[in-house]
Parts: structure tokens; sequence; C-alpha cells
């Protein structure tokens, strides 16, 4: 059942024989993956819709923003999807130990972002920046606060994947589940990639 | 044999992703209001976003279906945002 | 027979939601929402102007909305066949069923009553037109509970032939983390997480009407399967748990 296509293949992209595409996770999986992919495009546009009925005082609050933190978070979510793949793959390969210390670094990541927006949204409040004060901040918290909701439940995700990479071997279902899995912590690091420029660059 | 794994494509993936993730910052930080600069930067958010689909997701090796779905997802995204800033 | 019951179930639940939008869009007019930071004369006027249409519409509402139980039903039913017998997940889908109708006529007895007396004061229709979008657009608990229980549901259903395909669960989830923005409603008069904006009501509104489709299709193919289980019970003559 295990296959060996995927795994530390060095451009898949080959149609050998071997090569066969498989789902990642299951096809169920990918019904709530692109659903919340499609419904977070609408909350982007709708973003820059309302960017568009006021871009001055959009450019303008986007400049308080801490756009180091943004920066940094950007980094340390890219860092935890790498380490939340290689796991992936040394559960495939049954190197249990490996797969355990990198969940934990993907975790100890999710955490930090979690601190580091905390961090930011007291140092915005604190600087008089509410939800309430403009439409920027409005939709910055509202945006920022969805994606956090999003994250908390991937640092629930990752907690369990950890526990999976402690058995010596998983039935089909649950590697289809912690591939599902890691596909989640996957989107949370795509949204904050659109995020990040959107808010912080592009307002 | 963590390094081991970690000599994958899913690795180099992450240094690229990483450099324009910085290449942004620093062109997208300071551009002011309505510049082409906003196109260049979304487009290279969605070019990340592809590759996190693709080589985090494990989505290149994936039924052409929703590969295909993928593909036109980021590729959409970047059309409707890039489009909604320079014509609104 | 019972199929036939358990389908006819089925269908009253899309019949209903149908019916909703045409009660609550077309004859009542409150969808498009009303706008919460309207002043309390401007949402007087409102009511005044339409007050007959409003006052039919939801008079309709408050006692159709009850026909959204045997739905419910049928959707407990096939948790408790997931379950085994009526279990935690089982009774818990019965007891927020019971809610799910009141989201729909409780909150329409406070908008007929701000409809009720036109000359009254309009801080009164206010606050009654408030209690109308509290209740329909910021009581979202029960129904998203339901669904996660559905979802989780779906998970642990080992059986053969399961009553729900693992998409379901999946889509149940997507839905669950969807709704979740209506609570908001309580601490905004303005943007997307007003109870007329965006994420709190258009998003939430949108795939409800897919949920209930797509959940309605589901159940349809489950009550199939069910009724081949009970024929095989019969056939082997094993019975199932009374309870």
């Amino acid at each position: 059942m295990n296959q060996m296509t995927l795994g530390s293949a060095v451009g898949g992209d080959a149609p050998t024989a071997e090569a066969t595409r498989r789902v990642p996770g299951e096809p169920g999986v990918w019904i709530f993956l692109f659903g919340d992919m499609v419904v977070f495009g609408v909350f982007f546009a709708t973003f820059m819709y309302q960017r568009s009925l006021a871009p001055e005082l959009f450019d303008q609050s986007r400049h308080t923003l801490s756009i180091n933190i943004g920066l940094t978070n950007t980094l340390i979510l890219l860092t935890s999807s790498l380490f939340v793949v290689t796991a992936v793959r040394a559960i495939r390969n049954s190197q249990r130990r490996a797969a355990q210390a990198l969940l934990a670094g993907a975790l100890v990541c999710g955490l930090a972002f979690v601190g580091f927006k905390a961090i930011e949204y007291t140092a915005k409040v604190s600087q008089g920046h509410v939800p309430t004060e403009n439409n920027f901040y409005l939709y910055f918290f509202i945006l920022t606060g969805l994606h956090l909701f999003h994250v908390l439940i991937g640092v629930a995700v990752l907690i369990v994947l950890l526990t999976q990479a402690r058995r010596t071997e998983l039935s089909v279902t649950r590697m289809a589940f912690v591939e599902g899995g890691a596909c989640f912590w996957h989107l949370v690091d795509l949204l904050w990639i659109v995020l990040f420029p959107l808010l912080y660059l592009v307002s | 044999m963590t390094l081991s794994l970690l000599r994958a494509r899913s690795t180099f993936v992450w240094l690229a992703l990483v450099a324009v993730t910085i290449v942004s910052w620093a062109v997208g930080a300071d551009h002011g209001v309505g510049s082409g600069i906003a196109v260049v930067v979304l487009a290279l958010a969605a070019i990340k976003v592809r590759f996190v689909g693709l080589d985090f997701m494990e989505l290149r090796n994936a039924p052409l279906l929703l590969r295909g779905a993928f593909e036109a997802y980021w590729i959409t995204l970047w059309v409707v945002l890039a489009g909604m800033y320079l014509w609104l | 027979m019972h199929v036939k019951i358990e389908k006819a179930s089925i269908w009253l639940g899309l019949g209903m939601t149908a019916a909703f939008m045409v009660m609550f869009w077309f004859i009542a007019g409150v969808i498009p929402p009303l706008n919460p930071n309207d002043t309390a004369e401007q949402t007087a006027q409102i009511y005044t102007d339409r007050h007959l249409r409003m006052q039919i519409g939801f008079a309709l509402m408050i006692f159709f909305a009850y026909l959204y139980a045997p739905f419910f039903a049928v959707l407990s039913r096939q948790v408790r066949r997931i379950e085994g017998y009526w279990g935690a997940m089982s009774v818990t889908q019965i007891l927020l069923s019971v809610t799910f109708p009141f989201g729909f006529s409780l909150c329409s007895v406070f908008a007929a009553l701000a409809a009720y007396r036109p000359e009254r004061d309009p801080d009164v229709t206010q606050a009654l037109n408030d209690v109308f979008w509290f209740i329909f657009v910021g009581l979202v608990g029960p129904l998203i509970t339901q669904v996660i229980i559905v979802a989780l549901a779906t998970f642990i259903d080992k059986r053969e032939v399961p009553s729900f395909p693992r998409w379901f669960g999946y889509f149940n989830i997507w839905y669950a983390v969807l709704g979740v923005p209506g609570c908001a409603i309580y601490l905004f008069k303005t943007g997307p997480l007003a109870w007329n904006g965006i994420f709190a009501f258009w998003i939430p509104l949108t795939v409800f009407l897919i949920w209930i489709i797509v959940t309605a299709v589901v159940l349809l193919k489950a009550t199939d399967i069910e009724a081949a289980e009970r024929e095989r019970a019969v056939a082997e003559r094993t019975w199932e748990p009374a309870a």
C-alpha cells in the first residue's frame, strides 16, 4: 500500500512507469481545503474592493503596521511547512524519531506565530489602532483574526499528527489523515502567503 | 537522518520561497498608491502559493483534475486581485 | 413505508428551505438585511412601510418553521445508526434539532411584533428588530455543533457500507468553520461582521443553502443504505438494540 512515488525524489514530474498519480490525503479533504481556499479568495477580493473605495486611507493605515512582525511570521510559517512536509516523508520511511522532531519543530513555529500575533495585536491596540478605527483596520483584524483561528486549529492538528508519528505503522486511513492534516497546515501557510502581501505590502 | 530527509525538493522550494518573500518585502514595502509594483508583489505571492500547493501539499503528483483545479485557483486569484487593484 | 416517510421528511426539509427564502426574501423582505446602523426612526419607517408584507411573511414562518423537524429527525436517526444506539452523539443531535426551528420562528415572533403596531415608539421597534437579527443571524451555535457531531460521526463510522461518505465529514467541517463568524454580530454595527455583513450574513446564508441541499442528497442515499441493511437484518433474523 505504501507508494514509492513521492518522498525524496527530486523533480517528480517525470512520467516514469512508477510515478502514479495519487490524491494527497483523501478526496474528501480537498472538499474542505478547496472550499476554504475559495471562501478566503472571496474575503481577499472583498478586501480589495474595500481598498478601492479609499486607497489613500488604506495606504496610510498600512504604513502603521508592524511589517517586520508580518515578515517574520511569514518566514516562520514557511519554515513550519517545510518541517511538516519533511515529517510526512519521514513517517512514510518509518523514521519515527525524525518525524516527531520535525513535527515538534513545526509546532514550535506555530506557537511562535501565535505569540508574535499576540504581540502585534497588543502593539497595535496600544497605539490606538482598533478594529473600529477605520475600514482598513476593521478588515485587518477580521482577516488576520480568521486566519489566526485557522492557525489555532492547525496547532491542534499538529499535536494530533505528533501522536500519530509515534506509531510504528499507520493504516491507510490514518496515513490519509496524517497527509490531510499536513495539507491543512500548508493551507494555513498558503493563506498567510497571500495575506501578508495583501495587507502589509499592496494596500 | 533528518539531514538526509532534508536533501529533497521541498527544501529547495523552501529556500526559493524564503528568497521570494524577502524580495517582495524589499520591493513592496514602500511603493505608494496604485503602482504597478503591487501587481508584481501579488504575482510573486501567487507563485509562492503555487509552489506551496505543488511541492508542500504534494499536488504535483495529484490526479490532473485536482492539480488543474489548484492551478486554476492561483491564477484566478492573481488575475482577480491584480485586476481589482488596477481597475477599481 | 418507512423509507417513503423518511424520504418525504428529507424533501420536506428542502421544501422548507425554499419556503424560508420565499418568506424572508420575497414576502417579508428582510433579505437583503436591514442596516444595523440605521436610526430608530429609519428602522421604524421600514417596518411601517412594509408592515403588512412583514406580518404575513413572519406569520407564515412562525407557523411553518417546525416542518424542519422531520428532516433533522432523519439526520439524528442516521447518526444513531452510526453510533449503534441512542448515545451521546445522536441524542445531542435531537436536543439541538429542537432548537433549530426556533432559530426561524422565535426571531420571527419579534419581527412580527415590530411590524404589529406601526404607531408605536420607534425605539421599541428598533429594539424588537435588533432581537430578530440577534437570533436569526447570531444564533449559530446549535447548528454548528450539530454539523461537527455529524462530521465526527462520519469519520468514526467503521462499518462496511457507511451511512455517510467520508467527504461529507470534511464538508460539514467546512460548513462549521464558515458558519462561525455569525456569532460576532453582537459586537458590530457596520462592516463585514455586522448582521448585514458579508462574513456574518451572506457567506453563512450561502453555505447554509449549500449545506442543506448536499445533506439532503446524502441523507437520501443513507436512507436507502439503511433500508437495505434492514432487509438484510430481517432475512438473517438479526436484531438491532432497542435503544
